[in-house]
C-alpha cells in the first residue's frame, strides 16, 4: 500500500487539479482582506477590517469547506473508471480494498496540506492587512477547524467511497449533494411533523458543522459555538466518527464485492 | 505449482445475468508459449483475461495463474504479469513518461531509468514529454505495451494489443513479443481479431465461440489440420453433396452460402469431384484447390458448432 500511496502522491503532485483548488481559495480570501483593507484606508471608521471579523467570517465558510471535500474526493480519485486506471493497478496485483484504503490516506494527506497552506497564507494576510483585534477569535476559528475535521474528514470518505462505487464524479458528486444538504432539508421539514426528524436533523453534519449557540450584541461582538460547550463538542465528534465509520465501512464492503 | 501450466482454469464459467460470457471454460497455457486466443466480438476473450487480471471475477468453476489458486495467491502473481485489457489505461493530463513513472512507483520496480529504457523500446522516446491525451492511438498502444513489459514481467496478457499500429509498428511489436518469449521465456496469452497476425507468431491457440471454448490445439497440430482442400461452387449443393456421400463415401464436408461447397478430407484426384456434378447434370460454377488459414479454421470451427446448436430443419 505505501507504494501505491507514493504512486498517488506522485500523480496529485503533477496534476493541475490540486494546485488549482487550492489557488482559488486563497485568492478568494486574499480578496476578501485586500477589499476590507482597501475600504479601511479609505474610510478608517469602518468597523469590519479587524481580524475578528474575518476569522468569524472563515468561519461561517466551513460549510463550505465540507462540500469542497467533494472536489478534493474527485481531484484525488482522478476519473479512475474513465481513465481505465483502475483496472491497470489491479491487474499488477493491487487489492481493491487496499487501493480504496490508499486513496483515502493521500486525500487525507492532500487535504491536510491543502488547508494547512490556504488557511496560513490566509491568517498571515489577515494579520499583515487589517487591524489586529485579538487572539480570541483566531483561537476560536483554529478551535472551528480542528473540532469539526472529523466531519471534514466523514465528507470526504464519503466522496471517495461514492466515487468508488458509483463510477462516474458527476454521480456521485450528486449523491454527496443528496446525502449531505439534501437528507437535512428532509428531515428539517419532516422535523416540523415529527419529533424524531426534528431530533435527527440536529445529528446531521449539515447542521452540526460551524453551528453556533449564540451570538450576543454587534458592538461586544461574541459567538459561542457549538463545539465551545463540551456537550456540543461531543456531538461534533459522534457526528464526523460516526460519518467516517459508516462510510469507511461501506467502502470496505463494496469494493470487496466491486467488478472493475 | 504445475510444472506445465502457467495459467489454467477448470469449468471457468461468467455469467451476466442468465447471458454467459464464459461458459464452462477449460483453458490450459503452458509455460514459455504464446498463446493465441481466438474469438468475434462476443466471444469471451475479454471476459477470460478480465477474470485473469482480477477485474472481474468468475461466477463458477476455478483457475490457476503460476500454481497460484488463492486471491491473496492470485495478487502475488499478478505482480509478476504484465497486462493490457481492452484500450490502454492512462492518467491523460500526464504526459507518457509521467505515467510510467507513476507506475513503475506503484510495481515498486527499481532505478528510475527503467521508466526511459521501456520508452526507447517501444519506439516511444521522442514523445515521452507528450501528455497521454495528445498520443495518437499507436502510440498509446505502445505506452500500453511499455506498461506492460515493465519489471520484467513472466506472463504478458495482451488484450489486441496492435490494434491501431501501423504495419511498421506491427511488425516491430510481433518481433519485440518474439524476441520476449525466445531469449527471456515470457509466456504471452494474446487475444486479437487480426487472425493473420496471430499466426506469425503463436504457439498454441485457444478458439473461443459464444463464452465456449471450441478447441485448443498447438500450432504445430494445427498446421497439419490446415492442409488443402478442395472448394467447389455448382448450381445445386443440396444434389451435390448427396452424390458425395453417396457416390465417393466424403462425409467430411461443409456446405457454405451461395451453393459453395468445401471438401476437407484427402483429395486423391481432384477430376472425380468435377466429374461427379458433370455426369448428374449440376452446373459446376467454380473449382479449385486452396490453403485453410487460421480464418477460414475458426470460421469452419464456429460454423460447426453453430450448426451443431441449431435446432432440426432449421436452416
Amino acid at each position: 500500500m505505501l507504494n501505491y500511496i507514493k504512486s498517488e502522491l506522485y500523480r496529485i503532485s503533477h496534476s493541475k487539479g490540486i494546485y488549482i483548488l487550492c489557488g482559488i481559495c486563497t485568492a478568494l480570501l486574499l480578496i476578501m482582506n485586500l477589499l476590507l483593507n482597501a475600504i479601511w484606508q479609505s474610510e478608517p471608521t469602518f468597523g469590519y477590517a479587524n481580524t475578528t471579523f474575518v476569522f468569524y467570517t472563515a468561519c461561517t465558510f466551513i460549510n463550505v469547506v465540507l462540500m469542497l471535500t467533494i472536489v478534493m474526493g474527485a481531484i484525488v480519485f482522478g476519473d479512475e473508471y474513465k481513465n481505465r486506471t483502475l483496472g491497470n493497478s489491479i491487474a499488477f496485483g493491487g487489492s481493491p480494498i487496499k487501493i480504496y484504503l490508499g486513496k483515502i490516506i493521500v486525500s487525507l494527506i492532500v487535504a491536510f496540506l491543502s488547508l494547512t497552506v490556504v488557511l496560513a497564507i490566509f491568517i498571515a494576510s489577515s494579520y499583515l492587512l487589517l487591524e489586529d483585534s485579538g487572539i480570541e477569535m483566531l483561537q476560536a476559528f483554529l478551535g472551528t477547524y480542528l473540532a469539526n475535521s472529523p466531519i471534514l474528514v466523514a465528507g470526504l470518505l464519503a466522496a471517495l467511497t461514492l466515487c468508488f462505487l458509483l463510477r462516474s464524479e458527476t454521480t456521485a458528486s450528486w449523491s454527496w449533494l443528496i446525502i449531505f444538504e439534501g437528507v437535512p432539508i428532509i428531515c428539517l421539514f419532516l422535523g416540523m411533523k415529527f419529533a424524531f426528524f426534528a431530533e435527527l436533523y440536529n445529528w446531521l453534519a449539515v447542521n452540526v458543522i460551524g453551528s453556533t449557540q449564540n451570538i450576543v450584541g454587534a458592538e461586544d461582538f461574541h459567538v459561542q459555538w457549538l463545539w465551545q460547550v463540551p456537550e456540543g463538542l461531543l456531538r461534533t465528534l459522534l457526528v464526523g466518527l460516526f460519518g467516517i465509520v459508516i462510510f469507511l465501512v461501506i467502502g470496505i464492503v463494496g469494493m470487496r464485492r466491486k467488478e472493475i | 505449482m504445475s510444472e506445465e501450466w502457467i495459467i489454467k482454469s477448470d469449468r471457468l464459467t461468467k455469467l451476466y445475468g442468465q447471458t454467459a460470457a464464459l461458459k464452462d471454460a477449460n483453458i490450459r497455457i503452458k509455460k514459455g508459449s504464446i498463446y493465441g486466443l481466438v474469438g468475434n466480438n462476443g466471444a469471451g476473450k475479454t471476459t477470460f483475461l478480465k477474470i485473469l487480471t482480477g477485474q472481474i471475477r468468475p461466477t463458477s468453476g476455478n483457475f490457476t495463474i503460476m500454481g497460484e489458486e488463492t486471491e491473496a495467491g492470485y495478487r502475488k502473481a499478478r505482480t509478476q504479469t504484465g497486462a493490457i485489457i481492452e484500450m490502454p489505461g492512462f492518467y491523460p493530463k500526464l504526459t507518457a513518461r509521467q505515467n510510467l513513472e507513476y507506475y513503475r512507483i506503484q510495481r515498486g520496480i527499481p532505478g528510475k531509468d527503467s521508466v526511459d529504457k521501456m520508452l526507447e523500446l517501444v519506439g516511444l522516446s521522442h514523445a515521452a514529454k507528450k501528455k497521454f491525451v495528445n498520443l495518437s492511438l499507436g502510440m498509446k498502444q505502445r505506452l500500453g505495451l511499455a506498461l506492460a513489459l515493465m519489471g520484467d514481467p513472466e506472463l504478458l496478457i495482451l488484450d489486441e494489443p496492435i490494434n491501431g499500429l501501423d504495419p511498421a509498428g506491427i511488425v516491430e511489436i510481433r518481433n519485440l513479443l518474439l524476441k520476449l518469449n525466445k531469449e527471456q521465456g515470457v509466456t504471452i496469452l494474446i487475444s486479437s481479431h487480426i487472425l493473420t497476425e496471430l499466426e506469425n507468431i503463436a504457439t498454441d491457440y485457444g478458439f473461443l465461440s459464444r463464452g465456449e471454448l471450441a478447441e485448443q490445439i498447438s500450432a504445430e497440430k494445427l498446421r497439419e489440420k490446415c492442409r488443402a482442400f478442395l472448394e467447389i461452387k455448382v448450381t445445386d449443393a443440396a444434389a451435390y453433396t448427396a452424390l458425395l456421400e453417396a457416390e465417393m463415401l466424403c462425409s467430411n464436408y461443409r456446405v457454405l452460402p451461395d451453393n459453395c461447397i468445401h471438401i476437407l478430407e484427402k483429395v486423391d484426384n481432384i477430376a472425380d469431384y468435377s466429374a461427379l456434378a458433370v455426369n448428374h447434370g449440376i452446373g459446376l460454377l467454380g473449382f479449385e484447390m486452396k490453403e485453410i488459414n487460421l480464418e477460414n479454421y475458426y470460421m469452419n470451427l464456429v460454423g460447426e458448432r453453430e450448426e451443431a446448436e441449431m435446432p432440426k430443419g432449421e436452416v
